[in-house]
């Protein structure tokens, strides 16, 4: 179990993180917010790249500073956008990994678990530097994991990535969740919405929400409308309103409008999804 | 073991890097034969083949008949010279009388100078003497004690053997490959650590067991060894192109009996001393590798590294060429003296330093003083890498 007890973090005068406090257990975590919610900063912090300006992480009721590397023994990551050592092959670069995180005994059979799980043991031989954009998110997955870790962080692992990566990276995400608590940090909503037990809402530094998707969405209810417009009056609605989504047929537009006023009065109510409930407490408000 | 392996993995399998120590090693292959060779096409070939076949009549260990038949020669070239008969003869080395009479006193000179070395000695060992005395009478221990050094050091020193020294001073004093060697250093450590910034992988060092001592211990390891592998590279080219260009031979000769080197503090042969520079140029480029990765423990960006390296390394060059006063002290830790280490090791008059009344051979201060320089600056990585390059994330 990580604690997350009153954390704050300053680059110089900016506060990107302000007074965060949150307790971890097993599941799958989405960290969700806009781009500089302070989401990075969090995951820095947590993977102690990065010192708190104030506060304090426990893992096992231990300062995580204190037992560093009883912690790191714990942890996998994958940090956003890696550019992996293109000169090494997927084994050798696991066995530097399996190096780097002290992971003792015999580690060949742990690789070629790993890459099997990964779905990459064909490509054990071959050189990083010819792996397509999925393939190199897939060998940060058994990076991460080349430990054994009870606590996984993802940073943003799908930015970039096609739809059937994400789809794929999703199920791995779903069956490496057992027994391990898992945080995916992410801005894109679809990431989280089916797979996370929980998610948490950040922006501007601050925890907006925390709960289940269900829940989420239920904190919304009649707020999510559906409006038809005509083209002109389009700029309009945008200008006033959080659009979750513009669907053109014709001369018309369908608008997926977020706000806790009915829009028109013939707005209709629609149920929330979780990207409404993103836009309801990350939007223009 | 095995981070410092993958260290060593990520060096040596950087394509550009292995291109750009192949294509240096010629072009100081290249650079050796073009301006020291003594057969390579130019004017002075004829000249330089003649010479080489003259000293064949002198070389080895000195004797009277050598002496004799040097002079001689001499004096036979120099009386066809000044009387105009028989000018051109193709027996004679270099096929004229003006070019052999030239060629012979320069034979003769250089014999005419082991020659006298030992007596020379003599008269420093009595003028020691008498600065002894003179140094006693006016109470100064220090130089009591620097006298003793000298008497030590010189007293007992002697040639008896004629090689082509010569050829020495220039192998000594070769510095391009130096330059070559701090080039192929800065492009392979600028991005030792900074390179790990700019992929994201620092992020997964961080995350790590193993990944901030142990692997800032592995990277600076992996740095000693691509040195070192460096170091020996271009110094065999450097030596063997030396040896089959200009000739060297005489290996076994002291030191002392270069020309340059006549004032040495070492007394130690020919051969042990082209050891003994190498040791030392190795330990300066290793200071100055530490410099780098210093660099690359600060800054984000590779390039950084290397425009600042440079500029480190040319400001370097310049406090260890220009250095007065109490700059000159300050650059006794300058590791391009050690670089440039022939220099250290030529002559003895500015080369002792009084450390609380005993006097001691610069070298010797400057190897301990950069050692101790290095070691300061290891720590530092080392403390980078554990604790403050943290602070650079965001």
């Amino acid at each position: 179990m990580i604690e997350i007890k009153n954390i704050t973090k300053y680059y110089g005068k900016k506060k990107a993180i302000d007074n965060i406090s949150l307790t971890l257990t097993e599941g799958i975590y989405g960290l969700l917010g806009p781009n500089g919610a302070g989401k990075s900063t969090l995951i820095n912090i947590l993977v102690t790249a990065l010192s708190q300006t104030a506060g304090e992480v426990l893992y096992g009721g231990i300062d995580i500073r204190d037992k560093r590397s009883d912690y790191l023994s714990d942890l996998g990551f994958l940090p956003q956008n890696p550019r992996f050592y293109k000169n090494y092959t997927a084994e050798e670069f696991l066995k530097y990994m399996a190096a780097l995180k002290n992971v003792g005994g015999k580690i060949d059979g742990k690789i070629d678990e790993l890459l099997d799980f990964v779905n990459l043991a064909k490509e054990k031989k071959n050189k990083i530097g010819t792996f397509s954009g999925g393939m190199l998110q897939r060998i940060g997955v058994a990076q991460a994991l080349i430990n054994d870790p009870k606590i996984v962080i993802f940073d943003e692992p799908t930015a970039g990535l096609d739809p059937k990566e994400r789809i794929r990276f999703r199920n791995l995400l779903s069956e490496i969740s057992n027994n391990r608590t898992v945080i995916l940090a992410t801005h894109i909503v679809p990431d989280v919405e089916y797979i996370a037990n929980k998610v948490i809402l950040m922006n501007n530094g601050e925890i907006i929400k925390t709960d289940t998707p269900n829940e989420l969405m239920k904190s919304i209810d009649g707020n999510v409308w559906e409006l038809i417009v005509s083209v002109d009056e389009i700029e309009k609605y945008i200008t006033m309103y959080d659009i979750s989504n513009a669907y053109r047929e014709g001369d018309i537009y369908k608008l997926r409008i977020v706000s806790s006023e009915q829009p028109h009065e013939k707005a209709v109510s629609l149920s929330p999804i979780l990207e409404d409930v993103f836009l309801y407490y990350c939007g223009k408000q | 073991m095995k981070l410092f392996i993958f260290e060593l993995k990520k060096l040596f399998r950087r394509r550009f890097l292995l291109i750009m120590l192949a294509l240096l090693l010629c072009l100081n292959v290249f650079n050796i034969w073009q301006n020291y060779s003594l057969y390579f096409h130019n004017r002075n070939a004829e000249m330089n083949i003649a010479r080489r076949e003259m000293y064949e009549h002198i070389e080895g260990r000195l004797t009277s008949e050598k002496v004799q038949w040097i002079k001689d020669y001499n004096e036979k070239m120099t009386a066809i010279v000044n009387g105009g008969a028989a000018y051109d003869n193709d027996e004679f080395f270099t096929g004229y009388a003006f070019g052999d009479m030239n060629i012979s006193n320069e034979w003769l000179d250089e014999v005419t100078r082991i020659y006298n070395y030992n007596s020379e000695i003599q008269r420093l060992k009595t003028e020691t003497a008498e600065y002894k005395k003179f140094a006693a009478a006016h109470g100064s221990v220090y130089f009591q004690n620097v006298s003793d050094k000298i008497e030590k050091t010189y007293g007992e020193r002697k040639i008896d053997s004629v090689y082509n020294y010569s050829a020495f001073e220039p192998y000594f004093s070769y510095s391009f490959s130096s330059f070559l060697i701090i080039i192929i250093m800065l492009l392979a450590f600028s991005p030792l650590f900074a390179g790990e910034y700019e992929t994201g992988m620092q992020l997964c060092f961080m995350s790590s067991v193993n990944g901030r001592k142990a692997t800032g211990f592995a990277k600076i390891g992996a740095m000693t060894v691509f040195t070192f592998i460096v170091c020996v590279l271009f110094s065999l080219a450097d030596f063997i192109t030396f040896c089959l260009c200009a000739g060297l031979d005489g290996f076994s000769a002291p030191i002392f009996a270069i020309a340059g080197f006549a004032y040495t503090p070492l007394t130690c042969s020919i051969a042990s001393f082209i050891v003994l520079l190498f040791f030392v140029k190795l330990l300066g480029f290793l200071t100055l590798g530490l410099i780098y990765s210093f660099f690359s423990s600060v800054f984000h960006k590779s390039y950084s590294v290397f425009v600042f390296g440079l500029l480190a390394t040319f400001g370097l060059m310049l406090v260890s060429a220009y250095s007065k006063g109490i700059l000159d002290t300050i650059n006794t830790v300058n590791p391009i003296n050690l670089i440039i280490g022939y220099k250290m090791f030529s002559s003895f008059d500015v080369n002792i330093m009084n450390i609380f009344d005993l006097p001691f051979w610069k070298w010797s201060i400057t190897i301990v003083f950069c050692l101790v320089f290095a070691l300061l600056i290891f720590l530092t990585v080392i403390i980078l890498n554990n604790k403050n390059a943290r602070r650079h994330i965001k």
